[in-house]
């Protein structure tokens, strides 16, 4: 019988399994983002039975998220060596784990360890794989793919909100987590539908570069990393292991990622404080409890709306080569919408606020996969995701009491917010300084190639000149192809 | 009892009348049905002091009254709060209208009944006050007409339980037409979903009066038609009662077996009496919830399975379908090269 060969695939499916992956993608970002949302509807049960205060209860969410994203870069390295698939497995059969552990606690720190940790742990590592696979097998439809696949948290928390309350009532939270703990499986489920998929680009020989339309720097790399270090017990030797690790983070070089790695860091900042402090605010301005909770509804049904109108809307022809602008956009309106907030003081007022914020809250979320993938290529996702993902951990930790503290020290929402909408907005010119930078780097190397004539030579050499605008898009690339065309025809 | 203006409890109600009069505000409010109350009470040490709010809403077209005075009363009972209560009746022809008033602490209490009177009705008026269906003295009452509006006043001491219940005004000329008063301790909310919990578990039963602070609380466990009280002190490993806040108890039922899957009522001791919550608890098995888990943990085992199964199937599809392609090219190839091979022959031969 033949070896069986291994598919190489020109360009990513869009379409086929494609789409039974952004199914599983759906289903991990319901398993782990909406049931760590509900873990806050124990928290009025584990009150009563530990006797102990909100403040200690409220722990095991943070502890949960902390731990979800702060193991993200674990996550994309345990599935990219060993395999998506084991990974989210592993992943799911973890945090399951924890939940039926919790089911038998005795005391509030056995469920900081159980709910907290371990199914935190298992959350990390299924949510960065999962969404970095979406992106290998969608290239034309990228930005739809994940924006049906994201939108698994708006609408599982609208589900399970109601469906967990119902559980507590029937079954006390012992039998509740314990249900939960069996919903959570399905991650296996998930996991089995991540079938692996290679692409032609990762294996090309860098003199074949010149044929190709583009290439970019984390692509070359791949292909290095993937040589050294497939075979599996070759990757658990010391050296091979650095060496792997080295190469599979080498996009910390990009400049782009830096950027965009900072830029996350203020977003997340800005963004969190507001889903805590919205329903405070609307009560201090004499909103009533009903109203207040509605907004919170509109808020996070327009979400949803938001990541998947948002994700087929960047995928029209027109509007792909701008989704860096896109992205951009959405975080600075989100910025805008906090900075009035302090002016709308009724409820009238308050829900196109709601409407605004929640739409471009769907919109960036949708968007930040795709703009990494973007910068770092499809084969560094999974770890570019991870470390994005990771960057978000410490802000939503440390972001809500500061806004918290703000709002004490003030006797007002004002100061936090206004501090809220900064820090996005700084964080969305950030990232168009770079792209202005960038644009005027171009156009200065443009110009440079145009007056020398040595060109030829470094064109033929031209690992530099790639290297620095690794990532044009393709029409600047054309250009810049037909000019050596036209030097090499002198 | 016919209207008479001499007496000595008048004058001292004149003189409320009178300051009430000065404070009366008419205001016309969009038609509710319903009698709201709005009472604010405050307590002095050496004389009473009271300031009373009270809105009175009913149905359109009547007289309506926003009362609020300050008012010195000559009593020496320190620590007595004292508070008036009133009902406008629209006319003879009105359905009975009813209040609950809630008291907490003995009191003075002034019940007051306001009827509006058309110019067709009779003027002679008889107005009677009973308690429970049963008349009161009439030492107590009094009985007035400004205008078109008849108004009576029943004071009354609430020292104890005995003096709560139910207190009517009956106005009867032609027809006969009452309001009520019910006089009752603060109620107690218990739960109206069961508590679940599990054999071998321990749980925590929560009762809360929030406004008004009883002066104890007893628990007490229905056995079948019976309810038998809660003895903590005795099976001190059994119950634990927690009385950490004066207006919330909690009750803490440690080893939980089937037979503690019953109703719970939480009593909270007044001095003016005793109201109880009703909290039910019910106890189940770890098999219930294992259930559903299972059946969950089985369907995620087959999903699982059907997936691995589809991809090694369609792998061997795609090998077998790139094997035949092989297969194909190779035969291709051969012919071609048997052709060429002819052809060079053939030309050898020409040749």
């Amino acid at each position: 019988m033949a070896a069986p060969k291994k598919v190489l695939l020109s360009s990513p499916p869009d379409g086929g399994w494609g789409w039974m992956i952004v199914v599983g993608c759906f289903l991990v970002t319901i398993c782990t983002r909406a049931v760590t949302r509900c873990i806050s509807i124990f928290f009025v049960e584990f009150q009563t039975y530990f006797a102990q205060d909100y403040a200690r209860t409220a722990w095991i969410h943070s502890i949960a998220d902390c731990a979800t994203m702060l193991c993200a870069p674990l996550g994309s390295f345990i599935s990219n060596h060993l395999s998506c698939q084991v990974g989210i497995m592993f992943g799911g059969l973890l945090a399951s784990a924890g939940l039926i552990l919790s089911s038998f606690a005795t005391s509030l720190e056995h469920l900081y360890f159980s709910l907290g940790v371990l199914t935190g742990l298992g959350f990390a590592l299924c949510y960065s794989p999962a969404i970095a696979m979406v992106g290998k097998y969608f290239n034309k439809k990228k930005a739809l793919a994940y924006g049906i696949a994201m939108s698994g948290s708006g609408i599982g928390t609208f589900i399970l909100a109601p469906v967990v309350q119902l559980l507590i009532e029937q079954f006390s939270w012992r039998g509740a987590l314990l249900i939960l703990g069996g919903f959570v499986l399905n991650l296996c489920v998930c996991g089995a539908l991540m079938r692996p998929i290679t692409l032609k680009e990762d294996h090309k020989h860098p003199p074949e570069f010149l044929e190709q339309e583009y290439v970019s720097e984390a692509q070359k790399q791949d292909l290095k990393q993937l040589s050294s270090c497939s075979p599996l017990f070759k990757a658990w030797s010391h050296e091979c292991l650095c060496c792997c690790s080295w190469q599979e983070y080498n996009f910390f070089l990009i400049s782009d990622f830096m950027v965009l790695a900072v830029s996350v860091l203020f977003m997340a900042y800005g963004c969190s404080p507001l889903f805590v402090y919205l329903v405070p605010y609307a009560l201090s301005v004499g909103v009533s409890h009903q109203q207040a909770a509605f907004l919170m509804s509109i808020l996070g049904v327009i979400d949803i709306v938001g990541n998947i109108t948002f994700g087929w809307l960047t995928d029209r022809r027109c509007l792909k080569k701008y989704r860096y602008v896109c992205y951009l956009f959405a975080v600075g309106m989100d910025g805008l919408c906090c900075l009035f907030l302090p002016v709308l003081q009724s409820f009238p007022m308050l829900v196109p606020f709601s409407f605004t914020f929640g739409y471009f809250d769907g919109a960036y979320v949708t968007l930040i996969p795709v703009v990494t993938a973007d910068v770092v290529g499809t084969a560094s996702l999974s770890s570019a995701l991870g470390v994005v993902y990771f960057l978000h951990a410490l802000p939503y930790l440390v972001s809500p009491p500061i806004a918290g503290w703000l709002v004490d020290t003030t006797s007002s929402y004002t100061a936090s917010f206004i501090l809220c909408g900064f820090s996005m907005i700084f964080s969305s010119t950030l990232l168009c300084f770079a792209r202005l930078a960038k644009k005027i780097k171009r156009t200065q190397l443009r110009s440079l190639t145009r007056d020398t004539d040595t060109k030829q030579q470094n064109w033929t050499n031209g690992t530099t000149a790639y290297s620095v605008s690794g990532d044009l898009d393709q029409k600047d690339v054309e250009i810049l192809a037909t000019e050596a065309n036209s030097y090499s025809n002198r | 009892m016919r209207v008479s203006g001499s007496g000595p409890g008048s004058m001292r109600l004149r003189l409320l009348l009178a300051l009430a009069a000065l404070w009366l505000s008419d205001a016309n409010e969009p038609g509710t049905a319903m009698t709201t109350r709005d009472i604010n009470q405050q307590t002095r040490e050496s004389i009473s002091d009271y300031t009373v709010k009270g809105h009175d809403l009913s149905t359109p077209g009547s007289h309506l009254s926003t009362q609020d005075f300050n008012q010195q009363i000559e009593e020496n009972i320190s620590n007595l709060t004292s508070a008036m209560y009133s009902i406008s009746i629209d006319g003879f022809s009105s359905a009975p209208v009813e209040e609950n008033v809630t008291l907490y602490s003995p009191a003075n209490i002034t019940l007051l009944c306001n009827l509006t009177r058309t110019s067709t009705d009779s003027a002679t008026v008889e107005v009677t006050w009973k308690k429970d269906n049963e008349r009161v003295e009439s030492r107590n009452v009094t009985i007035n007409e400004i205008k078109n509006v008849w108004s009576t006043q029943y004071t009354l001491k609430i020292r104890d339980r005995n003096q709560m219940g139910n207190y009517t005004c009956v106005f009867k000329s032609d027809q006969e037409v009452q309001a009520t008063f019910h006089l009752q301790v603060p109620q107690i909310e218990g739960k109206e979903h069961h508590i679940v919990s599990y054999v071998g578990d321990s749980v925590v039963l929560v009762c809360k009066s929030l406004k008004y602070i009883p002066i104890n609380w007893i628990w007490y466990m229905s056995n079948g038609s019976d309810q038998v009280a809660v003895n903590d002190s005795l099976m001190p490993d059994k119950y634990i009662v927690d009385e950490k806040y004066a207006n919330i108890t909690k009750l803490k039922i440690l080893n939980i077996s089937e037979k503690d899957d019953t109703s719970y009522w939480c009593q909270a001791v007044f001095k003016l009496g005793e109201s109880k919550g009703k909290v039910s608890l019910k106890v189940l098995t770890y098999m219930t919830p294992l259930k559903p888990f299972l059946a969950i943990a089985a369907e995620v085992i087959i999903l699982v399975a059907i997936v691995f199964l589809y991809e090694m199937y369609s792998k061997k599809k795609q090998m077998h379908a790139e094997d035949e392609k092989e297969f194909e090219q190779i035969e291709q190839l051969k012919s071609e090269d048997n052709n060429g091979v002819e052809n060079s022959t053939t030309r050898h031969r020409k040749v």
